[in-house]
């Protein structure tokens, strides 16, 4: 198995205004949207990741399907077996 | 983090295995967007691992390897078509109760503004904007270039903006709670978006 080959990989090419600019460009529509008004690019990149963060921490808080807990006993037990 | 796994049948390695799981998971779940797929690909994720442990370089991040060996079984065993499902078929997600009004109705419209992402951007804003990677991980983990993964970000990030700005959600937040009541025996209140018990006398 190879899970370190590359794919050929050139940066995508949508970038001909910089980051900053995209920033404050998304800072303008959010600020002029539905949403709540957000003081600086930097606070609207900062709701987005707690946003994202809540969405990840709800799964990651599920408990483990109990198919994965039976594969680790299995995984445990053969461990045992070999030593 | 694994210093010194040599196989996937010493117990460190399967210590390391169950600290990564639930994160194994919430990844699986962003790419699949059903819990179903998600917990077959995160199966087929361990028993990969364990077959590979000896590939494992120690000092170096444990969580972005196994997420590789999970993205590798997504996107190159086909399972990226067979996972395929419209918005209105998807198991993703669901809020838990927040702690204002305010912020369960952004939360709601920020949900359905992520799962309306493409693959490629709701992926690289798991990695590294919920996940902790780094973008140099996350660029190992996508097989990428670095500055693929911080333009992939930027898009991504522009995306939600123009979904969440322009009210361009294909779901309204009536549906999205209808549709939830109907697949998780919850429901999510039309107004608020949050999920509550659907089984206290409904």
């Amino acid at each position: 198995m190879t899970e370190t080959k590359k794919e050929a990989a050139a940066p995508d090419s949508e970038m001909s205004i910089s980051d900053s600019d995209m920033t404050q460009r998304r800072w303008r529509q959010l600020s002029n949207g539905r949403l709540p008004g957000f003081d600086s690019p930097a606070q609207l990149d900062n709701w987005f990741d707690a946003q994202l963060v809540q969405i990840y921490a709800e799964v990651v808080s599920e408990p483990l399907p109990k198919e994965f807990l039976d594969l680790l006993d299995k995984l445990r037990e053969k461990s045992k077996d070999n030593n | 983090m694994p210093q010194s796994i040599k196989s996937g049948d010493t117990p460190e390695f399967q210590a390391h295995l169950v600290d990564v799981l639930p994160h194994l998971s919430a990844f699986s779940r962003s790419l699949t967007r059903r819990r179903d797929q998600a917990d077959d690909l995160v199966n087929d994720a361990i028993v990969r691992a364990l077959s590979a442990a000896d590939q494992f370089q120690p000092g170096t991040n444990f969580k972005a390897w196994m997420f590789t060996i999970l993205r590798n079984l997504y996107y190159n065993e086909g399972r990226k078509n067979r996972g395929i499902v419209s918005l209105d078929d998807s198991d993703t997600m669901t809020p838990a109760v927040l702690p204002s009004q305010q912020a369960a109705l952004e939360f709601c419209d920020f949900r359905r503004a992520f799962w309306e992402l493409s693959d490629d951007h709701r992926e690289v804003l798991i990695l590294v904007g919920a996940s902790g990677l780094s973008y140099e991980e996350a660029a190992e983990v996508c097989n990428c270039a670095i500055g693929t993964i911080k333009s992939r970000v930027s898009r991504a990030r522009n995306e939600l903006v123009r979904l969440l700005a322009g009210d361009n959600l294909r779901m309204s937040r009536t549906e999205a709670a209808a549709k939830a009541e109907l697949d998780a025996g919850s429901f999510l209140d039309a107004d608020t978006g949050i999920k509550a018990a659907a089984s206290s006398g409904s």
